[in-house]
């Protein structure tokens, strides 16, 4: 508590002295506030994947043409198309066991025992449930219940009311909410229309269900691609992501606190210039190595005190983004002079992935960090470990 | 033939899905280890890891006592010895803490932790964390305030621990599976190579005062007849299984001096013709259609019929 009030009273205080009339709001939007970031550190984590299991996955489909063939059978599962409604396969669509093996690849990847895992097969609604925490038998458990999946059957695409649905029973306040969505294709009916709007309100999803309560939106197929789910997932600030990209997924959090301390960039320690790098940590949530052309960028919101050149390339290193800065001023006693009285300013950074970086390269969950700008002497300690 | 593959294929695969992982994850900064139960002279050695605690104080002169810290769960729940002991700098810390002066401190402590024997008999994955145990004064630890937070941020570790089966185990079961069918391949070839009786009767006639028949009940399962003077033999019951299952009729007169061996002589059903030989070279055997005179040492004859 005492952390949260120091934080809002410098944010007030900040935000008096760096938003004078007419100042420019920041650049990237982002959802994120100090509180969250706080309690995010040390929340176990709930990993929710709604699945379409729709006939379309396999390749079903009621049309003709070049390369789709007329009451064909498919190996695995085994499924009488002529059946369905779907009485065509075309092979090319069919992603069912392609999306089933990273599926299941995710799931083993999950570190941590304590991350809860459920799975929820949706067609018209949501058809199944299957939950484990991630220990090396619940995952497996997992993985079975994934494996066996073969209730493939005609009907709508009901995104919206599954997603809600998913939402509405499994999202709470006390984790880090993460509901992975793998669909194939466009939602049936009016669902379209209500899937946006829901994505829209996002933000009520989390006053209501937890700060903490994120999507990734997969678009497997390009007919589930739609440029305004791309829009809002832009907007975000990290609460939604949107792929089209599932080959080799690489997602990655960023930790949301970051100080720097005045005095070693003015005094000499690190630098006299006022130039330097702060350090954000980030970590994996699907994949295990950063793409080699992984480039980001970090904007400041405007403040009188530092500056960030949001196009600068910010390359990772030993787990962290190491992010360059200027201090506006150029002396100690200036920042002094201007800087609350327990000398210490809160500014939010947001960070952005470059459009030229890997495209199975996204940021998930809030993509802000608080930088503390401290002035006055603090012992201190940076902690880590290495492996030897 | 095909069963008897279907059989070894069965036991390769069983073989093999005992000892493969799904998938392997190679998580980088994560810790991976393995353990094994022990077999014959194959014993697991004590699963650990080693780390360096990377520490770095700024502006700490002001401040006095030492940093101590502890490993804690998800839960800051603290790992206590039953599940793991603790060594720093190469000795054993008796309550599993890390003591850290920020004043004579190097940049790095070593520290090894050595997981308990009853932890490491199943696959586990361990998510542990730094926990402040004693704080001299730092007002800031990873850019936070201690004494509100469970643990240090940023000092997760996840360690993940397979408990994988015996790599002798392994090579003893693969060695036995190897031997299993290279010997199911010898009897497999060993029995298609076998010929077999067709016929139910097989008369001898002495041609001078006796006939005798010889019934075969089941005349597949046989792959020789020996006519033998010895009374009661019998054959190695291990022998049939390479060679076939001989049939010991004892013939009784002082003309018979040594076995005679009759053999089927084709491999088709329609083929029903026998043959008959000794080891002894003063016997000999005239084929007339379907039977067989045989000359014995001392001239007498005997006609084998079928």
């Amino acid at each position: 508590m005492k952390r949260l009030s120091t934080i809002l009273s410098s944010l007030v205080l900040a935000g008096t002295m760096a938003f004078p009339a007419g100042a420019s709001l920041p650049a990237v939007p982002s959802q994120a506030t100090a509180s969250q970031q706080d309690d995010e550190a040390f929340k176990k984590e709930r990993r929710i994947f709604l699945w379409d299991v729709t006939i379309s996955m396999v390749g079903a489909t009621a049309s003709e043409g070049a390369g789709i063939v007329k009451g064909s059978k498919r190996s695995n599962p085994d499924f009488d198309y002529a059946k369905s409604n779907f009485p065509n396969y075309n092979k090319s669509k069919d992603i069912f066991d392609e999306t089933r093996d990273k599926l299941i690849k995710m799931i083993m990847q999950i570190q941590n025992e304590s991350t809860e895992i459920i799975i929820l097969p949706f067609r018209n609604g949501i058809v199944g449930e299957y939950k484990a925490v991630a220990t090396a038998d619940g995952k497996n458990q997992v993985c079975d219940y994934i494996r066996s999946w073969n209730d493939l059957k005609a009907g709508g695409t009901h995104t919206a009311t599954s997603l809600s649905n998913a939402v509405d029973k499994y999202f709470t306040p006390d984790r880090i909410n993460r509901l992975f969505l793998l669909t194939d294709g466009e939602p049936s009916d009016n669902e379209g229309s209500r899937l946006l709007s829901y994505l829209r309100n996002w933000k009520g999803v989390k006053e209501t269900r937890g700060s903490s309560s994120y999507l990734v939106y997969v678009m497997l197929t390009d007919e589930a691609y739609n440029d305004e789910i791309v829009e809002i997932g832009e907007n975000s600030g990290g609460d939604i992501t949107v792929t089209r990209d599932f080959k080799e997924p690489v997602w990655i959090t960023i930790g949301h606190d970051s100080s720097v301390h005045v005095r070693d960039f003015l005094e000499g320690k690190v630098s006299s210039n006022g130039k330097g790098t702060f350090e954000v940590p980030f970590t994996f949530i699907a994949g295990n190595a950063l793409p080699a052309n992984s480039v980001f960028h970090f904007s400041v919101e405007e403040n009188e005190f530092i500056s960030i050149d949001p196009s600068a390339a910010v390359k990772a290193s030993d787990g962290k983004l190491s992010v360059p800065f200027s201090l506006k001023k150029s002396s100690v006693e200036e920042y002094l002079s201007s800087m609350p009285a327990d000398g210490e300013v809160v500014v939010r950074a947001l960070c952005t992935k470059d459009p030229s970086s890997d495209k199975n390269l996204s940021l998930t969950g809030s993509n802000a960090v608080n930088v503390s700008l401290v002035i006055k002497a603090q012992p201190r300690a940076t902690i880590s470990w290495s492996v030897k | 033939m095909k069963r008897t593959l279907v059989i070894i294929l069965a036991a390769f695969a069983a073989l093999f899905s005992s000892c493969t992982k799904e998938i392997t994850v190679d998580s980088g900064a994560n810790f991976e280890t393995k353990s094994f139960d022990d077999f014959l002279w194959k014993k697991h050695d004590p699963v650990s890891i080693n780390a360096t605690i990377d520490t770095k104080f700024d502006e700490c002169e002001g401040i006095s006592g030492p940093l101590v810290l502890r490993l804690c769960d998800d839960d800051a729940r603290p790992i206590g010895t039953d599940i793991a002991r603790l060594y720093v700098n190469g000795n054993e810390s008796s309550d599993n803490t890390i003591t850290i002066d920020p004043k004579n401190s190097s940049e790095g402590t070593d520290i090894s932790i050595v997981l308990s024997e009853d932890v490491i008999s199943r696959d586990r994955t361990f998510t542990w964390n730094l926990q402040i145990v004693n704080n001299p004064g730092l007002v800031k630890v990873n850019e936070r305030t201690p004494g509100s937070d469970p643990w240090i941020a940023g000092t997760t570790v996840n360690w993940n621990h397979n408990h994988v089966v015996n790599p002798l185990r392994v090579g003893v079961d693969t060695g036995l599976v190897i031997l299993l069918a290279a010997l199911a391949l010898v009897i497999a070839v060993c029995q298609a190579r076998i010929r077999r009786f067709k016929v139910t009767t097989i008369d001898i006639d002495d041609m001078a005062d006796r006939k005798d028949s010889i019934m075969i009940s089941s005349p597949r399962k046989y792959a020789k007849i020996v006519l033998t003077p010895k009374p009661g033999r019998k054959q190695n019951p291990i022998a049939p299984i390479f060679v076939g299952k001989v049939k010991y009729e004892y013939v009784e007169g002082a003309k018979w001096t040594s076995d005679v061996i009759l053999v089927p002589k084709g491999r088709t059903v329609a083929d029903a013709a026998v043959s008959a030989y000794s080891a002894d070279s003063d016997y000999s055997f005239t084929e007339k259609g379907e039977s067989i005179i045989m000359t014995h040492p001392n001239k007498a004859k005997s006609k084998i019929t079928w």
